[in-house]
């Protein structure tokens, strides 16, 4: 149980600026994650943490201890790394009794504990097993118990389930948010898969080129991006700039005309970008009389869903839809109208 | 915190300074001082001389080593690679066997090989003579460049035994079926995908064969005859006297070494291959018809058998009674009286003792330099210069035996700072001191080996559980790198155990180590004690490579074990 503030904290390395200021309070028993893009410093606040790189700028605390000076082995930390970093010398046990080993717990208390947690962890039986001779989501498993044995006060994920298939992926994130409640422990998980992140995390930080972009809860988040990057990244929506024009109550995007609802209040007027979800367009038969009319590129049948991009004049638009008669009859080429659900679109300054 | 790693980090790059500078650069300088110093003046009426067109001896020595070492190179090539194809392409009865004799030549102390050959090739060899009683005149017998020639594809053809056989394991099949895939012949396939694969590993192997034969000193010392050699002629101008004509030869064949050196790191820098990625298929059997097969493993079993006899000889000839092989096809009377005296008399088992307290003086010192640099190369936290550094850790590795040796002679033939004001010419420690500098490149090479298969974040995971700098390095990196500081530390027993170029010039009677006794029974026509020494030295060397495979094991290795 344990709370985690960085206050102003920044990384240069020799020729990037890796990390650029970055506060952040997380709460005792947080399920905390950074998504963002590779690249945008979200390891590096990992790192920083863990105490593997120390910051150029700013305090890390935790408990409101100041530990930016800390050694990493003095921070009660848990880390589960990508790679897993598993010692591959040792077997199950070994792995998971390192850390008690290390703190000097007694050895009956180490083998009570460490078969308690491979339980948790559906390892039992698997032991004295060498770990190369494991599975990948075994490994993952493994990874996860011996971070969560010495019951750390914050425990770290980076980009723990990246080098597992996808079956596999969901079933493990279920079995780490279910583990996480129960110990209560504050984590931090990094990961660029925005499903990851919204599924598992009470709070989310959008990163990118090193700063947070926005931090909020899943549904504040993905609902109402204070970024136009928020909205691409974790939305994936369409951007299209254009100009509200309240007196016909019109949104114009070169030759192409939308009529805006007459009870919509817009957040701003004049020149805008919109970001629009895929799911806020709707598709209808091309004759519709709301509809702007467009041509299907592509199509992408995902079974409950359809996945469509609509070329309109000049630009491409990724449309969502729920699969039914009508966007089973539309092929490469059909001509269809589009209108879009304004309510639950941002709209950003130009 | 920062400030407390750079302490620790600094004894070990004091220790590697100590031992860089006072063993192998102030040596190396004083060769060069020597060579251009006459009545303190400088000259280079050493060098002109040498390179004089006139002075025939001088080219016939280049001459000589040159074809000798690019003829060791085209043969070893030849047996090394056709070695790697059918070891690693087709399965056969007993090849797992097979495959470890196949690498034993490495383990052959150098003078014990050549002498080996001497006996069963040479002139009065055995196979020689048996040709002479079957058909009235010996039908051949090696000597002079072919014998040289010959030894030399015995020792060195494991260089691409080795690292081909390695190449061809780590062939990501996929590769070729994607070329095959595009419409390639199994032709093209190998001209345009397999040999460019396989071409770090014959460049490397190349250049390995080349050094180690311009540097070979034992076989142009027995089987020479007449013909000059370059390590030859820096040993001729030395027991003449002529120290400085030797100090210039050898900053000769230096350059030449180093320049290969050079090559052969830079080669290896750029070296980027399609390996096997997990899950990725591996390279499977080559398609050959069934005869073309069988004759391939017939081929490989003649060759080994033909291996295997040199090493069988001497074991015959360590039982034979002096005297008793004169002019026979094999001797006629056996005993096991080489051996009793062996262990029974103080003056003939004393070489023994020398060469196992020199192996031990060798190996104490190499594993805490190797280790240490090899530790600073690949996970130092130096931004720039890793490349140099690791460049003159492993130059000695270049530097011929006899060059070595004679830079020891004239840096402390005087009372020197680096040995605690000594002057250790003429004492025993000269000869471990040769030993280290010859082998604990070894050590570094499997080390780094090792090392970079130790990933970090395992090193940061131990952190995180709270283990500090010891506990991390005693639990995790130690068992992990183990498999290659044992490697490197039996390959530098091993060359310790044998070493006979450098010793030949720094040894004395009382220092002298196995292989010099070796030569000197061999001098006086005690063959029978001669392989008896050699016998002695071989189980030695096979008892310490046994030991190390047997602790090796013990510690479960999953790291990748090097080559050698």
């Amino acid at each position: 149980m344990a709370t985690l503030k960085l206050e102003s904290v920044a990384k240069e390395f020799k020729d990037t600026h890796a990390v650029r200021g970055v506060n952040l309070e997380i709460q005792s028993g947080e399920f905390f994650s950074i998504v963002g893009p590779s690249g945008c410093g979200k390891t590096t606040v990992l790192r920083l943490i863990a105490g593997f790189e120390s910051p150029t700028t700013g305090r890390i605390f935790i408990n409101d201890r100041d530990i930016t000076d800390t050694r990493p082995q003095d921070r009660s930390i848990g880390m589960v790394f990508q790679n897993y970093a598993l010692f591959p010398h040792m077997t199950v046990f070994g792995n998971v009794a390192f850390g008690l080993e290390t703190q000097g717990v007694p050895r009956h208390e180490i083998s009570t504990r460490v078969e308690r947690m491979l339980n948790a962890v559906h390892l039992k039986g698997k032991a004295d097993a060498p770990v190369p001779n494991l599975s990948g989501g075994e490994q993952q498993r493994v990874a996860v118990a011996r971070a969560l044995v010495v019951e750390p006060a914050v425990l770290l994920f980076d980009e723990p389930l990246s080098n597992l298939d996808v079956a596999l992926r969901v079933q493990t994130r279920e079995e780490i948010r279910a583990l996480q409640r129960r110990t209560g422990i504050t984590t931090i998980y990094v990961t660029h898969d925005q499903a990851e992140a919204m599924s598992l995390s009470d709070r989310i930080a959008v990163m990118n080129a090193g700063k947070f972009e926005q931090v909020g809860t899943p549904v504040e988040v993905y609902e109402s991006p204070a970024t136009l990057f928020a909205a691409e990244f974790l939305g994936g929506a369409n951007v299209i700039a254009g100009t509200i024009d309240m007196a016909r109550k019109q949104f114009v995007s070169g030759s192409m005309t939308m009529q805006l609802p007459p009870d919509f209040t817009p957040s701003r007027e004049g020149n805008v970008r919109a970001a629009i979800k895929p799911e806020s367009l709707q598709i209808v038969p091309s004759e519709h009389k709301a509809g702007v009319a467009g041509t299907v590129e592509d199509t992408e049948y995902l079974g409950f869903t359809t996945n469509f991009l609509i070329a309109t004049d000049g630009t491409k638009l990724r449309v969502t839809a729920m699969s039914s008669e009508f966007t089973r009859s539309l092929r490469i080429g059909s001509r269809v109208g589009f209108c879009v659900d304004w309510f639950r679109c941002t709209l950003f300054p130009e | 915190m920062k400030k407390r790693h750079r302490f620790v980090e600094f004894i070990p790059i004091l220790l590697l300074f100590f031992v860089l500078v006072g063993y192998v650069l102030y040596p190396l300088a004083m060769t060069v001082r020597e060579s251009l110093l006459a009545d303190g003046e400088v000259t280079f009426s050493r060098y002109t001389e040498m390179v004089d067109p006139n002075n025939r001896a001088s080219w016939e020595a280049v001459r000589n080593s040159v074809s000798v070492s690019l003829l060791s190179v085209l043969f070893s090539g030849a047996i090394g690679i056709f070695f790697a194809f059918v070891f690693t392409q087709f399965s056969f009865p007993l090849k797992a066997l097979l495959a470890r004799l196949a690498i034993i030549p490495i383990a052959l102390p150098p003078l014990v090989g050549v002498m080996a050959f001497l006996f069963v090739f040479g002139e009065s060899g055995i196979l020689p003579r048996v040709g002479q009683s079957l058909l009235g005149s010996a039908p051949f017998s090696l000597d002079g460049i072919s014998a040289i020639v010959a030894v030399h594809t015995y020792s060195f053809y494991v260089y691409f035994y080795l690292l081909v056989s390695t190449t061809l394991r780590q062939m990501d099949a996929s590769v070729l079926e994607a070329a095959s895939g595009l419409g390639s012949s199994p032709w093209n396939t190998f001209r345009k995908v397999i040999l460019p694969e396989m071409k770090p590993a014959l460049v490397g192997a190349s250049i390995l064969t080349f050094m180690a034969s311009m540097a070979s000193f034992s076989a142009p010392f027995l089987f020479g005859g007449e013909h000059r050699f370059m390590t030859l002629q820096i040993y001729a101008s030395k027991l003449n006297g002529e120290i400085d004509t030797a100090a210039a030869q050898s900053v000769g064949l230096t350059l030449v070494s180093v320049a290969f050196f050079l090559m052969l790191k830079i080669s290896s820098r750029t070296d980027t291959s399609a390996t096997r990625r997990k899950g990725s298929p591996r390279l499977k059997t080559l398609e050959v018809r069934r005869g073309v097969r069988r004759m391939l493993i017939a081929g490989s079993l003649v060759v080994l058998l033909l291996e295997m006899l040199p090493i069988a000889t001497i074991v015959l000839i360590s039982f034979a009674k002096e005297g008793s092989w004169t002019w026979q096809i094999l001797p006629t009377v056996y005993t096991i009286e080489n051996y009793s005296k062996l262990l029974s008399e103080p003056h003939i088992f004393e070489p023994i003792r020398n060469s196992l307290t020199m192996g031990a003086a060798t190996l104490i010192p190499a594993l805490l330099v190797g280790v240490s640099a090899a530790y600073l190369v690949t996970k130092g936290r130096l931004r720039r210069g890793r490349f140099a550094i690791d460049l003159l850790v492993t130059m000695p590795f270049a530097i011929p035996g006899t060059v070595v040796a004679i830079g020891l002679i004239l840096a402390f033939n005087s009372p020197s700072m680096f040995a605690g004001n000594a002057t250790l010419v003429g004492t025993f420690w000269i000869l471990p001191i040769a030993y280290f500098v010859r082998t604990y490149p070894l050590v570094v090479r499997s080390t780094v080996a090792a090392l970079e298969q130790l990933d970090d974040s395992l090193m940061e995971a131990a952190q995180t559980f709270g283990a500090n700098a010891i506990r991390r390095f005693r639990k995790i990196a130690l068992p992990i790198i183990m498999p290659g500081i044992i490697s490197g530390s039996v390959l530098c027993v091993i060359a310790a155990l044998g070493e006979f170029v450098s010793s030949i010039l720094l040894y004395t009677y009382s220092s002298r180590p196995i292989s010099v006794e070796i030569l000197s029974q061999l001098r006086t026509y005690n063959f029978g004690a001669a392989a008896a020494y050699s016998v002695f030295l071989l189980i030695l060397i096979l008892a310490v490579v046994a030991l190390a495979e047997k602790v090796a094991r013990r510690s479960s290795l999953q790291a990748g074990v090097p080559n050698f």
